[in-house]
């Protein structure tokens, strides 16, 4: 399939590459350049709705994988960034995209839409309370995904929440109470460009395992199970 | 009580304002200024923060009501008002709920629209329970702005929080047919009187929570009947 990975530049996107590349026809629409991938590189802002339009083309399904993650002001939590790459970015996507006839869609959100600490037990079912720029702006992402569900029910949609991705490096260096090890991201993430079955599938999904964080319904659904790693 | 009125320089907030005034200590927060409320008038864009923070100190009431239309948008573009329409009914709104709930502000009104339903027009009747599905960008922009509201009450349960859902605020008949010059007229297009009333009883909701509702100029109900606004705040249209 012909991938389109937006903000498939950052952490996520090259714990990802390896994987994706090894299965896809991978393309990456971001800000920065991936090294060595030039030929492969839309270089562009998610709010940029003509070089969107262009991408999404004969694209088979979209990744989105842009955090609004500016270290240079505030990372995360600036305001202006977590909205134009949270929320709008994904409608501006998801809209082009759904034009363009693209029918799949692969979302990371996050399990941040929760106060943290968390309060567990936490599943798909436990509606979201977090208030911080991140959290409401990840959360009104999601709701951008049921909607495009609604306005077009051919399409699969998935929206995973993910807990704090983590590469090797840091696996190997120190100890994560909760995380998504890069294997098991990368098992999950091909396991939902498999998934077919049309309509919006919300599914939190970490290495973890706790028990106040269960992993029982992507199991059921992709049959995607953690390995820690 | 003191009632800020952000973006009250519009349509609707110059046919609201009159009324609040002779019950309410009103201030205006706009990018226009209105010369006769001399002070209470602050011209600010809503994602000026700074702005928004001085402005919300020390009030009762917040009333939300800019469009998010950009007046100097190319208009053949689809997306053509995209930026506008989020980032004031979305981000906006959340920085005006944020700055407010710091300052101790627990009584606010969302001019949400009934340009969250895709087809208005297409369907029988509408009422709060019916799902929404707009996926255009003004009212994909209003959905987001009802979740930011439900969003609030989890932050503060203390807080009443109403989401209006108007229906075609208009100033005078007539001005439908402008409008919609081949249709006929939607039966909940909501006249001043109406509109008025609206606001004036959102304002005095003893129930605190989001509470979405829709408000309408519907006198017979047929359409989009007001029946959670009248057991909410005791609003009932009229049809003028």
């Amino acid at each position: 399939m012909r991938v389109l990975a937006v903000g498939g530049a950052g952490k996520v996107g090259n714990i990802l590459r390896p994987a994706l590349e090894r299965e896809h026809d991978l393309w990456t629409f971001d800000r920065e350049i991936v090294e060595g991938r030039e030929d492969r590189c839309i270089l562009a802002d998610v709010n940029d709705t003509k070089a969107i339009d262009t991408a999404v083309q004969e694209v088979d399904a979209v990744l989105y994988l842009a955090m609004g993650n500016d270290p240079s002001s505030g990372g995360v939590h600036n305001i202006d960034a977590a909205f134009d790459v949270n929320v709008k970015g994904v409608y501006r996507f998801m809209h082009a995209a759904l034009r363009a006839g693209v029918r799949h869609f692969v979302h990371l959100s996050s399990l941040s839409i929760y106060v943290e600490p968390f309060d567990l037990p936490i599943d798909e079912s436990t509606p979201p309370n977090g208030w911080s720029t991140y959290a409401a702006t990840k959360l009104l992402g999601e709701v951008v995904c049921r909607a495009a569900a609604t306005r077009m029910p051919s399409a699969t949609i998935l929206v995973l929440r993910l807990v704090k991705p983590v590469t090797d490096e840091q696996l190997s260096t120190r100890h994560f109470p909760v995380f998504t090890g890069p294997h098991d991201l990368q098992t999950l993430v091909l396991a939902s460009l498999a998934f077919t079955k049309p309509g919006v599938h919300v599914f939190q999904a970490s290495s973890s395992a706790l028990d106040g964080m269960p992993n029982t319904r992507v199991t059921e659904a992709l049959g995607w199970k953690p390995t820690g790693k | 009580m003191r009632v800020l009125v952000v973006g009250g320089a519009g349509n609707v907030g110059s046919i609201i304002c009159p009324a609040l005034e002779t019950e309410h200590d009103v201030t205006v927060f706009d990018r226009v200024a209105i010369p006769e409320l001399g002070d209470r008038s602050i011209v600010a864009d809503v994602n000026d923060i700074a702005a928004i923070r001085a402005a919300v100190t020390g009030m009762d009431a917040i009333i939300y009501m800019p469009m998010g239309v950009d007046p100097n948008a190319e208009l053949e573009h689809p997306h053509f008002h995209l930026d506008a329409a989020f980032d004031v009914n979305v981000k906006g709104l959340y920085q005006c709920l944020t700055t407010g709930l710091e300052a101790g502000v627990l009584r606010y009104i969302y001019t949400s629209s009934l340009s969250v339903y895709h087809c208005l027009w297409k369907l029988e009747s509408v009422d709060e329970q019916t799902p929404t599905d707009a996926w255009d960008t003004y009212g994909m922009s209003k959905r987001l702005g009802e979740q930011i509201c439900a969003l609030a009450t989890m932050q503060e349960p203390k807080a009443t929080i109403i989401a209006l859902r108007l229906c075609m605020p208009i100033p005078d008949p007539q001005s439908i047919y402008l409008r919609r010059p081949n249709q006929l007229p939607l039966a909940g297009f909501t006249l001043p009187h109406d509109l008025q009333a609206i606001f004036l009883s959102a304002l005095t909701c003893p129930r605190p929570g989001t509470h979405v509702v829709q408000a309408t100029g519907d006198v017979a109900g047929t359409l989009c009947p007001n029946h959670l606004a009248t057991e909410l705040f005791g609003y009932r249209p009229k049809g003028r």
